[in-house]
């Protein structure tokens, strides 16, 4: 009897043409026709490591919250521009990140954020706090090298280690062959390095 | 071999994957910083916020647009912002076919007279701006007609701009003067219908108006709308008497005969536009006047202004006189006349008839009906020939030919014809056409041309047969 009800259920989503949320195409397809199931699984896919670069790249935690809400608004609104040769809907999603980070510094001509300010979002996860601020002093030592590194370096490192996005992904967002995209890569590391022991972080032991 | 960016790109890829990394020491120290990178803590990512903006945002897009709710809204072209143009367009399209039915008073009222002076932008030959200002007349009347028949008064601003908007027309040279004086006649027979149920206090103005419009057609008056024959019976001044009389003689044939003498009258309109009104109520009467000689009954009060033109008349039968020396003698008469006019100075209005004398030329095989005698009983009216002059006059008897016309049914005012003998001076009728000179200028000083118009004018005393009239009115009672 279960079976047959499994397979009756099947058969129903099958009829309303809804495509598996496994692949890109399909989420994107169902995700144009505003379905919530889809929109969901993007959310959860991808909004770690979008909060995260907005996070590095703005250095507050509540603007980063704010900026991230307003992504996933602009993301609804505009899926039906979306094109796949835009770096897939990673790359698109980190590409509205990006020009809302833009648009944040603009507006706001925000000075450098003080790392040492302690965000409520820490205290609010409910964990030792002693070891999170242990864990932010590094942190704000990685934040502190990377603001001394080029515009180009520091999106490098941001999109490649933060967004967690493949070379071919960086290299669509940045307008950069992959080839560009692996030596710029290689002399941002290298540079991110001499500004952690100039700073005198040693961490990295 | 592959390069070192590329094997440090491959490291990256196998460490974010869980994976071992070759050992190389370069590779070490340069993977080093990009492993803290990924192992910080980044502040914990609240979701809810930005969740709950995600789903307002779905919900919002699924309402929004046209085809929303059908879940088609992700078309890029059903979306608000890109269809307020269009819907923008629509409604201003809808207001202005809405407007176009609205009356003075009401509140889209304004927008029809917008969209009329947007008109007008367009309207760049003389043609076509004459063209609009008939056009606004037109719809200035419609709309008066439409407010009385709703029972509500027509505001006099109304009034004015149907006023103005024939001053405009009217002003404009180079246009088909023709198809100008039609329209105007159409619309002053309107505005005559219109006339009576009319506010009393705009119902002077309508008359002006309606006079500068006859000026323009070319024509003195109408003829009655209605052929009130119990009216005459009940007041001789209204003249409606007569009516029944004229309707059949010259009643038809004055709207569109009318259009020919015309031309003389517009070129004053043009220079007058408002304030000229009245000096045109005076010269419409002249062409009326030619009508008069046949038709003593002008029907409606619009006879008395014709009363006037009785003279202009007069130039009718002077086709003859006006060839020859008949000026000189023919001043003689009207004095004589003048009196008789004073008897039944209403009956002369009879205007209407005019139009009859427009024919006159093309009746000028008339002649042939002179052998009629019988009928000519204008001539018999001549009778002011036999005052003084009459032999003179006996040229007059072209006009008898008019006569022999229409007024044969009403008038057996035989005695007379015998004038008609002259009939061979019929030729000279169809010079009549002076007679549309001297409408020119009958135009204006009517009572004092009159003096000078009867020298040419012998006919006037033609009219004076009215008083033998009379008694015909007095059979209709």
């Amino acid at each position: 009897m279960q079976i047959l009800l499994l397979a009756l259920q099947a058969s129903l989503r099958e009829q309303r043409g809804r495509a598996p949320l496994s692949d890109d195409a399909a989420l994107v397809e169902r995700a144009r026709k505003l379905d919530d199931e889809a929109w969901q699984v993007i959310f959860e896919r991808h909004y770690p490591r979008l909060y995260s670069y907005i996070y590095y790249r703005v250095g507050d935690a509540g603007a980063a919250e704010d900026l991230c809400g307003e992504l996933f608004e602009k993301a609804v609104k505009n899926i039906h521009r979306f094109k796949s040769r835009d770096g897939g809907l990673a790359g698109w999603l980190t590409r509205i990140a990006q020009n809302l980070t833009y648009d944040y510094y603009r507006r706001r001509k925000v000075r450098p954020p003080d790392p040492l300010e302690l965000n409520e979002s820490w205290i609010s996860r409910g964990d030792d706090p002693d070891h999170y601020l242990l864990n932010r002093e590094s942190t704000d030592y990685l934040r502190q090298a990377l603001q001394k590194l080029t515009p180009e370096q520091r999106d490098v490192i941001l999109l490649r280690f933060i967004a967690q996005m493949r070379t071919a992904e960086v290299a669509a967002i940045m307008g950069k062959t992959t080839g560009a995209v692996k030596a710029l890569q290689h002399r941002a590391l290298a540079a991110l390095r001499r500004e952690l022991e100039a700073s005198g972080y040693h961490g990295l032991i | 071999m592959a390069s070192f960016d590329d094997r440090l790109d491959d490291a990256i890829n196998r460490m974010m994957a869980g994976l071992d990394i070759p050992e190389n020491n370069e590779l070490r120290d340069l993977l080093a910083p990009a492993r803290k990178l990924m192992e910080s803590p980044v502040p914990a990512p609240p979701r809810r916020t930005a969740r709950m903006r995600m789903n307002a945002a779905l919900d919002a897009q699924r309402h929004r647009g046209i085809l929303g709710w059908m879940g088609l809204s992700g078309l890029p072209w059903m979306r608000p912002r890109k269809m307020i143009p269009a819907l923008a367009l629509a409604a201003m399209i809808i207001m202005l076919l809405l407007s176009n039915g609205a009356l003075p008073g009401q509140w889209l009222y304004p927008v029809k007279q917008g969209s009329e002076a947007v008109v007008f932008l367009f309207r760049r030959t003389p043609a076509a701006r004459a063209d609009y200002y008939v056009q606004l007349a037109d719809r200035r009347l419609t709309e008066m007609e439409r407010l009385t028949r709703t029972g509500r008064p027509a505001p006099a601003s109304t009034l004015t701009q149907f006023q103005q908007a024939w001053a405009q027309a009217a002003s404009i040279s180079d246009v088909d003067q023709t198809a100008l004086q039609q329209r105007a006649l159409e619309q002053s027979l309107r505005l005559r219908a219109l006339l009576p149920s009319l506010p009393p206090d705009l119902q002077d103005n309508a008359q002006t108006i309606l006079d500068y419009l006859l000026k323009l057609g070319g024509i003195d008056s109408l003829p009655p709308l209605l052929t009130p024959t119990p009216d005459v019976s009940s007041t001789p001044d209204a003249g409606p008497t007569p009516t029944p009389a004229y309707t059949p003689a010259g009643g038809t044939p004055s709207p569109s005969i009318t259009p020919s003498p015309p031309q003389q009258g517009l070129p004053p309109v043009a220079t007058s536009e408002t304030p000229a009104l009245p000096s045109v109520q005076t010269a419409t009467p002249v062409p009326t006047a030619t009508a008069t000689p046949g038709f003593n009954a002008s029907p409606t009060p619009t006879l008395r202004p014709t009363a006037a033109p009785s003279p202009s008349v007069s130039p009718t039968p002077t086709p003859s006189p006006m060839s020859g020396p008949a000026p000189s003698p023919t001043v003689s008469p009207h004095p004589t006349e003048t009196p008789d006019e004073t008897e039944t100075p209403e009956h002369t209005p009879t205007p209407t008839n005019t139009p009859t004398s427009t024919p006159s030329p093309s009746l000028t095989p008339t002649p042939k009906r002179s052998p009629h005698p019988t009928h000519t009983p204008r001539p018999t009216h001549t009778p002011s020939p036999t005052r003084t002059p009459t032999p003179v006059f006996t040229p007059s008897p072209t006009p008898t030919p008019r006569p022999t016309r229409t007024p044969t049914p009403t008038r057996t005012h035989t005695p007379h014809p015998t004038h008609t003998p002259e009939p061979t001076e019929t030729p000279e009728p169809t010079e009549t056409p002076e007679p549309t000179e001297t409408a020119e200028p009958t135009e204006t000083p009517h009572p004092s041309e009159t003096p000078d118009d009867d020298k040419t004018r012998t006919p006037e005393p033609t009219h004076t047969p009215k008083p033998s009239e009379t008694p015909d009115t007095s059979r209709v009672g």
